[in-house]
């Protein structure tokens, strides 16, 4: 996959389809995996070398990011730097969905990361350039906070595998999930996240939202398996979600509104560890489609527009009925992460499913236009899977609560809507978060130490 | 340990955004001055000798840091670049004035 990365290099003209070439090939490459649960444990050059793995949670994330861009190139990228750069990261995130020990996940996610840096900023406007800026502040922060603690489990077991991280200091711990957390876009952690994800183009928001940000939930799984960290990271997960769910209510960009549920489903994502990896794909699923769907939209401000044409209309409903989580779409795996939290984190998760719902449902009140007739594959493949995610993983107990969640999310949205508007939050202020991530460090050290 | 701290001080307290990368940079320094002390814990004695004694330097973190450097500098060269870029377009390089205008 690096040789076609290269290949664009040489052979300007056809760029475009040999994006789509390699998009299927990779995409039909995880099915295959996925299917036939193909699995491999090797560790390239001696004890300290690179390890590498594939079991069942990088099943699911290759098969994410092979889904999300294969969607992108159905739409189709116009620019040949866009799609050098898009191929390179759909490499570098299969690497790293596949790497195993705490050192080669530094480097890819640093890869990766500056990767990103170069997506968002491929528009070149001021706002993107300084949302860039601040991602690439706070990351390098975090990732410096993780290379402490790597340095601290290395020094107690002189080694960097993660299967060694179960009995090392509580410092190192807290310092290297604070690090990951940066990145992964948990609320009061990674207040970066919504001005990058909305201020950047829509096929980059698409992919960062979609599977960047998994790399930082693949991390946290990875480091929480072999830690007594689950119980503190999913009550994280659970506040963020309906912290992330109230601003996304709140504000009035489409774009923006996304991002906010970025952070909540993040949230939602890591109450559970159990079912992560199969949310992590359901959310990339629903996620990237709504973001390329911003492309069909008339304006990016939600309370003016006033019609859609039919086509436009039916997909973004199917997509925010996906999200919602009603029956026989993707977003109903939610009904696997409810089975498996404790109580407390159960009603959390329930009113951020009401809000997400409530937030969602301005959407099912737009009036419907003439319809014009428009190939649009990508959106067409995304619904497939979508579908075939939720009918997979049905479950019949759960049909009756969800529809009620439903009814209840339109119902505080004919309540509240409009009444409220929020524009900025000074939570995302460059210093703010700063100081935000210091205090949440000492914060997550104190309460690994209780809990000891 | 200190030098990390320092970076992290520098990182809160000024406002400036180069003045900001450069404790970024401080502070990357930092943690590779600890992965090196860490090598130097079982010993000083370059590891280039074929009987391995209780002496020589663990040749691990030393190897390791090195992609560190690495990329700590690309992302300080991006982030240097995309500095200058936002000081002509922006006209300034104050942290909140730049939050302020960007959302407004």
């Amino acid at each position: 996959m690096i040789l076609f990365s290269f290949i664009y290099i040489f052979l300007k003209r056809y760029s475009r389809s040999i994006f789509l070439f390699q998009n299927v090939l990779n995409f039909f490459i995880a099915l295959l995996i996925f299917i036939r649960k193909f699995s491999f444990n090797i560790v390239l050059m001696d004890l300290f070398g690179v390890h590498l793995i594939l079991d069942e949670i990088s099943m699911y994330f290759i098969l994410l990011n092979a889904i999300v861009f294969l969607g992108i190139s159905l739409k189709g990228v116009e620019d040949e730097t866009l799609i050098f750069l898009l191929s390179t990261t759909s490499f570098s995130l299969n690497l790293l969905f596949l790497s195993y020990d705490l050192f080669n996940l530094y480097v890819m996610i640093e890869l990766v990361s500056l990767l990103t840096f170069l997506l968002i900023v491929h528009g070149r406007k001021i706002s993107q350039y300084w949302a860039a800026l601040k991602y690439i502040i706070l990351g390098s922060l975090g990732m410096n906070l993780y290379l402490v603690g790597v340095a601290i489990v290395y020094r107690s077991n002189y080694s960097f595998s993660i299967q060694d991280v179960k009995n090392i200091p509580t410092i190192a711990l807290s310092l290297m999930l604070t690090g990951v957390m940066i990145r992964s876009g948990v609320f009061l952690f990674s207040m970066w996240l919504p001005q990058a994800h909305a201020e950047a183009e829509t096929v980059v928001s698409a992919v960062l939202s979609g599977v960047v940000v998994k790399t930082g939930v693949y991390t946290l799984l990875r480091l929480a398996t072999f830690s007594k960290s689950e119980h503190i990271v999913s009550y994280f997960g659970a506040v963020s979600a309906v912290l992330g769910v109230i601003f996304a209510f709140l504000s009035d960009d489409y774009k923006k509104i996304l991002s906010y549920h970025t952070l909540s489903q993040v949230g939602i994502i890591l109450s559970s560890f159990k079912t992560a990896p199969l949310y992590s794909l359901a959310h990339g699923v629903f996620k990237s489609w709504l973001f390329l769907l911003k492309d069909d939209l008339p304006t990016r401000k939600v309370s003016e527009i006033k019609r859609l044409n039919f086509d436009t209309w039916i997909f973004l409903i199917l997509a925010s009925l996906s999200i919602s989580g009603l029956p026989g779409t993707s977003g109903y795996i939610k009904s696997l992460v409810l089975k498996n939290v404790p109580f407390i984190s159960k009603i959390l998760l329930e009113v951020a499913f009401v809000g997400t719902c409530a937030s969602f449902a301005k959407f099912f009140f737009i009036k419907v236009g003439k319809s014009k007739n428009r190939m649009t594959f990508h959106h067409i493949f995304l619904l497939t899977v979508s579908t075939i995610l939720g009918i997979l993983f049905f479950d019949i107990k759960y049909v009756f609560s969800s529809i009620l969640i439903f009814s209840a999310g339109i119902f505080i949205h004919l309540a509240m809507y409009g009444r409220f508007n929020v524009r900025k939050i000074a939570l995302e202020e460059l210093e703010v978060s700063l100081s935000m991530i210091i205090i949440l460090t000492v914060v997550i050290s104190w309460l690994m130490f209780l809990q000891q | 340990m200190g030098i990390i701290f320092i970076g992290i001080l520098g990182l809160l307290i000024r406002r400036n955004i180069i003045m900001k990368l450069l404790s970024l940079d401080i502070m990357g320094t930092g943690v590779v001055s600890y992965f090196v002390y860490i090598s130097s814990e079982t010993g000083t004695v370059p590891p280039i000798t074929l009987n391995w004694n209780l002496g020589n330097a663990d040749p691990v973190p030393q190897a390791v840091i090195i992609t560190s450097i690495v990329i700590n500098f690309a992302t300080l060269a991006l982030a240097i670049l995309i500095t200058m870029i936002l000081a002509t377009k922006a006209l300034s390089l104050d942290s909140t004035k730049l939050d302020k205008r960007v959302i407004d």
